[in-house]
């Protein structure tokens, strides 16, 4: 058994017997669960921050991969079935669980930032805003509102400067090239010949077995899409 | 041998985060939620023959051997599932249907939200010809379609964008359904449209209206895919909260969650009797262009054999059907009374004096009087529904006042009632007796609030 497996059991190990005891205590003291219900009902504050770590996360492509989905670097598929590495997980969460907090608090006002250090804090969050669109953890839409939130945080007393840096922002996004998709030749082969069809019905006043131009083309349209689209075998 | 440390510590944090909060109804055991990470959860409520073989709107499946691109394990990550045309779904240009999903380890819970994006029934509304208001995605939706951005403010929605800023909401928490739209017929229909250009070129486009189909292959999916939510919130804005509402019956049927949420944002089905007065009635024109164009007798056909107080003569009545025959789901509408995007829709292709009007402010102004008195009539029916509420505050500065729960819930108050939207949020998804009613009476307050930054950027980006 290699030492890593081993690791992994002992830390299994490990975590039963906190699952357990968890389990024992939540059966004991907690207030009557129905069926998948079996968390007490006051909080902690020491695990706040687990908590936020462990929900907190709307990326579309987990640490370590590209906006397109694909893998950077190493990662250990014997750790979880998201095929993400312990390193990534903890790297993600511990981020996330930090970055949401600050940002959440510094967007409410709930700190003593004299207006300095308000646009200098909101500097580095955006900063930070824009690495995570950079690394594909959130999508551009998410992005530049959490940029326009930051900003309206900081610029709330200066409303000129204010507008002229969504406006700013909003000319970088509008300016952005989007990458069109990439061709799909049955789909090209599909509009090819649905016009050929549509043409043909268009152009007839009779059509077999009385039906009508509609239920004509519904049944040639439904054949050329099972033509193109079968099942796959076996 | 070592132990490493990192993987105490993820264990770790999944076996005692839900200490710290109050587990609900369908939130696994922080043991349970460990192993998911491990072995992730997958069908327990799958597609019966019965409901495969249905003879209206069977639950059909991906065809064995098809690969729809989801991985179990991926959690915290949106990821495209794809559906196969024999699953009956496809989009309004024939291209394959494919929805969203971006799941977690620790709750069954599951949000559907339906994506917002107009309506079409015609050549130049199915087209965009002539700036006539038009729908979403006529080209089909390109895999990468959330992972782009494209869908902007529904991303930001406070029921589905995790990292919201300011708003919470507790489905941020939940497994998220993206269900894009590209069909335009507010994921109701059930039609072929054959729409020809008659006074131009001639041109003659299929336009597929196969919303119902799309969100039931969908919903197949999901039985054979997903754990059996503990609980189910089905929303949306716009012609996403009327997709919402329509399949709210047989989704909930057949995702068979312990508590079961509809907030429709935007989207109403007004009362409307068919027959009656059209000045007393301002939606029926719309309603008998749609039944005609999208095929609704049938799709309402199946309704009307499950849910009895729906009546087809007024379509309107599916909201009293629902509120009725699930008396212990929490229902909830919301709309602002200045909404200027639905209405237009409702309205301005509908009567000449309006179509016909040049000056664009008595335009606006003769579709929000008949807005007005539609608004009240749905008002008044809601009210008289315990476990349905309506909230109708008057204005948002931001697209249209259409649409309350995009970006934020700020600015969705009723001043004289004290309420935000949030309470009203609250209590459809927490709350108990009654759902909160409210209609605005004050039509000053919420035009005088102070510029908004991140409306201002919203509007700006939406080119309004």
């Amino acid at each position: 058994m290699s030492g890593k497996s081993i690791s992994i059991l002992v830390a299994l190990g490990a975590v039963l017997l906190i699952g357990s005891t968890r389990i024992a205590w939540s059966v004991l003291f907690s207030p009557g669960s129905e069926d998948l219900h079996t968390a007490p009902q006051e909080a902690s504050s020491a695990f706040a921050d687990i908590e936020h770590a462990y929900v907190s996360d709307d990326s579309p492509n987990p640490p370590g991969s590209r906006p397109d989905g694909s893998t950077i670097g190493h990662v250990d598929s014997d750790i979880t079935a998201s095929g993400w590495s312990a390193e990534d997980i903890e790297a993600y969460m511990s981020r996330r669980t930090l970055f949401r907090d600050k940002l959440r608090a510094f967007v409410s006002g709930d700190d003593d930032l004299s207006t300095k250090e308000r646009k200098n804090k909101a500097a580095s969050l955006i900063d930070e805003v824009r690495r995570q669109e950079g690394e594909g953890e959130i999508v551009p839409p998410q992005s530049v509102f959490l940029q326009a939130a930051i900003l309206r945080a900081a610029y709330a007393d200066d409303e000129t400067a204010l507008r002229a840096r969504v406006t700013a922002l909003k000319e970088e996004y509008r300016s952005r090239p989007r990458n069109p998709p990439p061709p799909d030749p049955v789909f090209e082969e599909f509009k090819r010949r649905e016009k050929l069809i549509v043409d043909d019905a268009m152009a007839r006043t009779e059509f077999p077995g009385g039906l009508s131009r509609k239920e004509f083309l519904q049944e040639e349209l439904n054949a050329l899409q099972s033509e193109l689209y079968p099942p796959p075998e076996g | 041998m070592l132990i490493n440390p990192k993987i105490l510590v993820i264990a770790s944090m999944v076996v005692l985060a839900p200490l710290r909060v109050s587990a609900e109804t369908g939130d696994y055991s922080s043991w349970q939620a460990f192993f998911n990470l491990f072995f992730p959860p997958g069908a327990d409520n799958p597609v019966t023959n019965a409901e495969a073989t249905a003879a209206d709107y069977p639950l059909l499946d991906n065809p064995a051997g098809f690969n729809d691109g989801f991985s179990r394990g991926d959690y915290y990550k949106w990821q495209t599932v794809q559906l196969h045309p024999t699953t009956g779904a496809m989009c309004s240009n024939g291209s394959p249907y494919k929805f969203f999903i971006n799941r977690v380890p620790t709750t069954r819970n599951t949000v559907f939200y339906f994506e917002g994006g107009g309506a079409c029934w015609d050549y130049p509304g199915c087209t965009g010809a002539d700036g006539v208001r038009s729908a979403r995605n006529r080209d089909g939706i390109p895999d990468d379609y959330v992972g782009a951005g494209s869908p902007e403010t529904d991303l930001v929605s406070p029921f589905i964008f995790r990292l919201h800023p300011y708003t919470r909401a507790k489905t941020q928490d939940w497994n998220l359904v993206y269900v894009p739209y590209c069909t335009g017929d507010v994921y109701s229909g059930d039609e072929l449209g054959v729409y020809t250009d008659e006074g131009g070129s001639g041109e003659t486009i299929m336009f597929r209206h196969n919303g119902v189909k799309n969100v039931r292959a969908a919903v197949a999916w999901m039985k054979n895919n997903m754990p059996r939510p503990g609980q189910l919130l089905m929303t949306g804005c716009s012609a996403g909260g009327a997709g919402s509402f329509t399949n709210y019956h047989p989704t909930r049927r057949d995702m068979d969650a312990t508590k079961n949420f509809l907030i429709n944002d935007s989207g109403p089905i007004f009362p409307t009797d068919r027959n009656g007065p059209v000045s007393a009635n301002p939606s029926q024109r719309l309603h008998e262009q749609i039944i005609s164009a999208w095929g609704l007798s049938e799709v309402f056909d199946y309704l009307q054999n499950e849910l009895v107080m729906f009546n087809q003569h007024n379509l309107g009545t599916l909201n009293t059907a629902l509120a009725l025959n699930y008396l212990n789901d929490r229902l909830g509408h919301v709309g602002y009374q200045r909404d200027e995007n639905y209405s237009s829709y409702s309205y301005e292709r509908f009567f000449d004096e309006i179509s016909n009007e040049p000056d664009p402010e008595k335009r606006r102004d003769l579709i929000l009087e008949k807005w007005a008195v539609d608004t009240q009539k749905f008002a008044d029916l809601l009210n008289t529904l315990p476990n349905y509420g309506g909230y109708f505050p008057y204005f948002r500065d931001l697209n249209e006042s259409h649409c309350a729960t995009i970006v934020d819930f700020e600015n969705g108050d009723i001043q004289e009632r004290n309420l935000e939207l949030a309470d009203f949020v609250d209590s459809v998804l927490d709350g108990g007796g009654p759902v909160i009613d409210a209609k605005e009476a004050d039509t000053v307050s919420d035009e005088a609030k102070p510029f908004n930054a991140v409306y201002a950027l919203v509007n700006l980006l939406l080119g309004f």
